[in-house]
C-alpha cells in the first residue's frame, strides 16, 4: 500500500502530457491494437449520436439530417400531450418493474440451485434444458402463447381444471402482465443464469472450507459465501437493468397486442412503432427515444450511487 | 422476320419522336440493340412461395427477350414491406423504380414528389408512353384517379379493365352447413333480422355443435367490412354522403350496429374470442369445420380453403359467396366492398434514375393489346391458348401445374396479373382463377350493391398528410378498443358510445373530416 501511494505521488508530479507520452511509448503495440476498436466506436456509436438532432427537426430524407427544418420541441410536446401518454408510461413502467421484481432474481436462484447439484452430468443436462428456450425465436414464442392461451388451449385447459375461466387469456387486460413476465422468465432464465454460474466458479473454494470448519450448513454457506461472492455481478446487472426501465421491446408486445388487452399491453415502444415506423415519422420516434435515453441516464446514475453507498459495488 | 420488322418500326418510331411527331402509336415494344437494365424495388406479393425473385417470372423473361431490357429486382422481406419501404425512402438510397401501392404510403404520394423521392411523369408519359397516353385520353375517369390534385402523374398505373375486379370480399357461408339447418341457398336471408334467425338456428343445431355461427377476426375485420355495417348505410371510416364527407363511427347508425353486435355476442352468435383472433386462427377454425359464416375473399378464402378442405374425408365442404344483408326486405344493399379501378398500385420512377425514358417505354408496352395478352396470360401455346370462340384460357401448365403449384401461385409465376405491376388487368382472367361454379355464380351477389357512398381515391397534400395521420392514429386505436368493449358488454352501450363520440371529437376527428372534405372537393375538381 505504502509503495503504491508513493508511486502515485511520484507520477502525480509529472505533467499529464509527459505521462501520456510515456505511456504511449511504453505500450505502443497495445494502443495500436486498441485503435481499430476506438475507430469503430467513434464511427458506429458516437457519430450516429449526432443524428439525434433530428428529434428537434422535421426530418425529410431528401434534405438530409442537417438540411431539415428546425422545429424545436414540437415532437416532444406532441408525445407528452398525446391522449395515450399516461397509459403508455404506466404500462411500460409496470411491465418493467414486474420484470425487475420477478424475472431479475430468477436466474440468480436458478444458478444457486444448479450450483448445489453434485452430479456433473445431471448439472449439464439441467443447464442445457433450461437455456434452450432462449434460442426459440420471439415470433415462435408468441405463436405458442397465442395457441396455448386461446379458449380450450393447453394452458387454458389446465387453468380451467383448477377453477379459472376457460376463456382466451390474451383478451383479458388483467392477465397480460402475468403472461408477459412469466413467459419472459421461462425464455430467459436459463440463459441469464450462465453469467452467474461463471461468477460462482470464481469464488474461492477455501472460503467454503473455512465456513464448513466453522460449522456452516449448505444454506448458511450460500448466504455467507456464495451470495456475497455474486454481489458485484448482481449489482452491475441490476444497475444496467434499471437503466433500461423504459425500454420494453416492441416485438413481443406487437405480437401479443389486441384491441381488448391494449389497456395494459400498449407500451411506449409499440406506440412508437405504430406512429413512427409505420407512418414514417422518424423525427417523432427519435424524440421519444431521446426522452427514454435521458430517463435511463438519470436512473443509471441514481442506482449506481445508491449501490455504491450500500454495497460498495458500482459501474464506476 | 417479324422481329426485324418490329425493330425497324421501333427505330422509325424513335426517329419520328425525336422529330416531335408523337401521334403515331407504337405497336410492339421498344427494342434496344445494347442490353439495358434498371433496378426496381418491389414486394413479392402473391409470388412468394412460387418464385424467389420476380426475374424468374415468365413475363419479365419474355420482355428481356423481346426488348433486351432486364429488370434487377430488390425485394423487401415478405410481411415487412411497409417498414422496408419507409426505411428505404428515409435512407436516400433509391433504386431506379419503385413498385408499390401508392395510395397507402404515409403522407400520400404528393409528399414523395415534394420530398424528391419520386419524379413527376407528365412529360415522360407525353413523350414516351403513347399507348398509356391514348388510354388515359379515352378514359377520363381513370385519368382523374391516377393524377394528383394539380394534375401531376406520379405512377405508371395498374388498371382494372372492369370494376368487377375491384370487388373481392364479402359474406361467405358454409353451403353444407346451410343444408344441415334445413335451408337451401335460394332461401338465404336477405335482411339482418333474417341473418339473426339463421345464426340462431346454427347455434341450436345439434349436428353443428361447437360451430361458431358468425366469425370475424378482431374489430378491424367486422368494422372495416360493410358486410353487416353496410346495412346501416354507412362505412366505419370516411364515406361520401352526396358530396359531404362523414366519419362512420360517430354516426348514430354506428351505435345501432354496435347494439346489434352486442346482442349477437350475448346470444352466443359471435366468436367469444373475436378480439384475439388473427388470420392464422381463422385458417385454423375454418378448416377444422368450426365456422359457419365469415367475411371472406374470393381467392384467399374460398379458393384456398376449398383446395385445402374438399377431399375424400370432407367431400361436401363448400363455401358460398352470399349477398349482403339489408335492414328491410327487398332493398338493394347500400354499400359492399369495392375498390376503384386504380387501386394505387403501380411503378414510380425515383430521382436517382438516370434513364427514366427506358422505364416508361418498357412499361408502355403493357398498355398495348399485345402487351395485355403477355402480362395477363403469358405466352400463347405455353401458358394459354384460344378456344373455338376465340376466348383465351389457361393451359395445364398454369391451370393444373405439374410442379404442384396452386393455380394462384402458377399465375404469379407465369403472368403478372396478380402483381402491383403496371398492367391492364383483364376481366376474363379473374374467372380463370376463381373458377369454381359457386364462385362464378356467387360473384354476382357481391356486386349487387349501390356503392354510391364509397370515397374515391383522394390524395392529401404533403402538409395535410402529417396532421391527418397524427389524428387518425389515435382515433383508430381508440375507436377499436372502445367498440370492442361495447360489443363484449364491458361498458354500457349508451354511455360507452357517447364517450366514444366525445373522445373522438376531442382527438380532432372533426378536423380530420374537414381535411378529407377538402381532399374530396379537390378530387372532384380535377380535370
Amino acid at each position: 500500500m505504502v509503495s503504491a501511494s508513493a508511486r502515485r505521488v511520484q507520477i502525480g508530479r509529472k505533467s499529464l502530457r509527459q505521462r501520456v507520452v510515456k505511456d504511449l511509448r511504453r505500450y505502443k503495440y497495445v494502443y495500436l491494437m486498441l485503435l481499430p476498436l476506438i475507430i469503430w466506436y467513434l464511427l458506429f456509436c458516437y457519430w450516429p449520436l449526432l443524428g439525434n438532432v433530428i428529434a428537434f427537426k422535421d426530418f425529410k430524407p431528401m434534405k438530409g439530417i442537417w438540411g431539415s427544418d428546425w422545429v424545436g420541441f414540437k415532437h416532444f410536446t406532441s408525445f407528452f400531450s398525446s391522449y395515450y401518454f399516461g397509459r403508455l408510461l404506466r404500462n411500460t413502467l409496470l411491465i418493467s418493474i414486474y420484470c425487475i421484481i420477478f424475472s431479475f432474481p430468477a436466474p440468480i436462484i436458478l444458478a444457486l440451485l444448479i450450483n448445489e447439484l453434485r452430479l456433473p452430468r445431471y448439472k449439464r443436462v439441467v443447464q442445457t434444458i433450461t437455456y434452450m428456450p432462449y434460442f426459440i425465436s420471439m415470433i415462435v414464442i408468441c405463436g405458442m402463447l397465442m395457441d396455448f392461451l386461446k379458449k380450450d388451449g393447453v394452458i387454458t385447459s389446465v387453468l380451467a381444471a383448477i377453477g379459472l375461466p376457460n376463456e382466451n387469456y390474451l383478451m383479458m387486460p388483467g392477465a397480460f402482465r402475468t403472461i408477459y413476465v412469466t413467459s419472459d422468465i421461462w425464455q430467459h432464465c436459463g440463459w441469464n443464469s450462465i453469467i452467474y454460474l461463471a461468477a460462482l466458479s470464481s469464488i474461492d473454494q477455501e472460503l467454503y472450507e473455512a465456513a464448513r470448519i466453522d460449522g456452516a450448513g449448505r444454506l448458511r454457506q450460500t448466504w455467507h459465501v456464495t451470495l456475497p461472492g455474486l454481489l458485484p455481478t448482481i449489482m452491475i446487472l441490476l444497475i444496467m437493468r434499471v437503466g433500461a426501465v423504459l425500454n420494453v421491446g416492441y416485438e413481443k408486445i406487437i405480437l401479443l397486442y389486441n384491441a381488448s388487452n391494449a389497456e395494459t399491453s400498449d407500451v411506449i415502444s409499440s406506440f412508437v412503432y405504430r406512429r413512427g415506423i409505420l407512418e414514417a415519422n422518424f423525427s417523432y420516434t427519435t424524440a421519444v427515444d431521446f426522452f427514454n435515453a435521458l430517463i435511463s441516464f438519470v436512473l443509471v446514475i441514481v442506482t449506481n450511487t445508491v449501490s455504491k453507498r450500500k454495497t460498495e459495488y458500482g459501474l464506476w | 422476320m417479324k422481329q426485324s420488322i418490329r425493330r425497324i418500326a421501333a427505330l422509325l418510331l424513335a426517329a419520328l419522336m425525336t422529330l416531335g411527331v408523337t401521334a403515331v402509336m407504337a405497336e410492339g415494344p421498344t427494342v434496344y440493340d445494347e442490353p439495358q437494365t434498371f433496378t426496381m424495388w418491389c414486394s413479392m406479393d402473391k409470388a412468394a412461395g412460387a418464385i424467389s425473385d420476380w426475374s424468374e417470372n415468365l413475363v419479365y423473361q419474355e420482355m428481356a427477350k423481346l426488348t433486351n431490357v432486364t429488370v434487377e429486382f430488390q425485394h423487401p422481406p415478405v410481411g415487412g414491406e411497409k417498414d422496408a419501404f419507409n426505411l428505404m425512402c428515409a435512407s436516400g438510397d433509391y433504386p431506379d423504380a419503385i413498385q408499390y401501392s401508392w395510395l397507402t404510403v404515409p403522407g400520400g404520394p404528393a409528399n414523395y414528389i415534394s420530398d424528391g423521392v419520386i419524379i413527376p411523369l407528365n412529360d415522360l408519359i407525353d413523350q414516351y408512353a403513347p399507348n398509356l397516353k391514348a388510354y388515359l385520353e379515352a378514359h377520363p375517369d381513370i385519368n382523374q384517379q391516377i393524377m394528383l390534385d394539380d394534375g401531376t402523374y406520379y405512377v405508371l398505373p395498374s388498371i382494372y379493365q372492369d370494376i368487377e375486379l375491384a370487388t373481392h370480399q364479402g359474406p361467405v357461408v358454409r353451403g353444407d352447413f346451410l343444408e344441415k339447418i334445413g335451408m337451401t341457398p335460394e332461401e338465404f336471408p336477405t335482411t339482418v333480422a333474417g341473418w339473426e334467425e339463421m345464426l340462431i338456428k346454427v347455434r341450436d343445431c345439434e349436428e353443428l355443435e361447437g360451430v361458431i355461427p358468425f366469425f370475424f377476426a378482431q374489430m378491424t375485420n367486422i368494422s372495416e367490412s360493410p358486410v353487416i355495417l353496410g346495412a346501416f348505410g354507412i362505412t366505419q371510416e370516411f364515406y361520401n354522403d352526396n358530396g359531404t364527407v362523414k366519419y362512420g363511427a360517430i354516426q348514430p347508425e354506428y351505435k345501432e350496429f354496435l347494439a346489434l353486435m352486442r346482442r349477437w355476442y350475448e346470444l352466443g352468435l359471435l366468436d367469444t374470442e373475436f378480439a384475439a383472433n388473427t388470420a392464422k386462427l381463422r385458417d385454423e377454425k375454418v378448416t377444422s369445420d368450426r365456422v359457419f359464416a365469415f367475411i371472406g375473399s374470393m381467392g384467399n378464402s374460398i379458393t384456398r380453403y376449398t383446395a385445402m378442405c374438399r377431399n375424400e374425408n370432407n367431400p361436401d365442404f363448400q363455401l358460398l359467396p352470399m349477398p349482403y344483408p339489408t335492414l328491410n326486405e327487398g332493398e338493394t344493399p347500400i354499400v359492399g366492398q369495392q375498390g376503384a379501378k386504380y387501386t394505387g398500385a403501380g411503378v414510380a420512377i425515383t430521382s436517382s434514375c438516370e434513364n427514366p425514358e427506358l422505364i416508361v417505354k418498357f412499361y408502355d408496352y403493357f398498355y398495348t393489346e399485345e402487351g395485355h395478352m403477355l402480362s395477363n396470360w403469358g405466352v400463347q401455346g405455353l401458358t394459354y391458348d384460344y378456344d373455338e370462340e376465340g376466348n383465351p384460357y389457361f393451359l395445364p401448365l398454369v391451370a393444373e401445374n405439374p410442379d404442384g403449384l396452386s393455380r394462384e401461385q402458377a399465375m404469379a409465376k407465369y403472368t403478372i396479373w396478380q402483381s402491383q405491376s403496371p398492367v391492364y388487368k383483364l376481366k376474363d382472367v379473374l374467372e380463370q382463377r376463381d373458377c369454381l361454379p359457386e364462385q362464378i355464380e356467387g360473384r354476382k351477389n357481391w356486386l349487387a350493391c349501390k356503392n354510391e357512398i364509397i370515397m374515391p381515391p383522394v390524395t392529401p397534400t404533403a402538409e395535410e398528410a402529417d396532421e391527418f395521420a397524427t389524428i387518425m392514429n389515435d382515433c383508430t386505436t381508440y375507436m377499436q378498443e372502445q367498440a370492442t368493449k361495447i360489443i363484449m358488454g364491458e361498458v354500457d352501450l349508451d354511455e360507452g358510445f357517447d364517450t366514444m363520440v366525445s373522445t373522438l371529437k376531442g382527438m380532432g376527428i372533426e378536423r380530420a373530416i374537414e381535411l378529407r372534405q377538402a381532399q374530396l372537393e379537390r378530387y372532384l375538381a380535377r380535370i
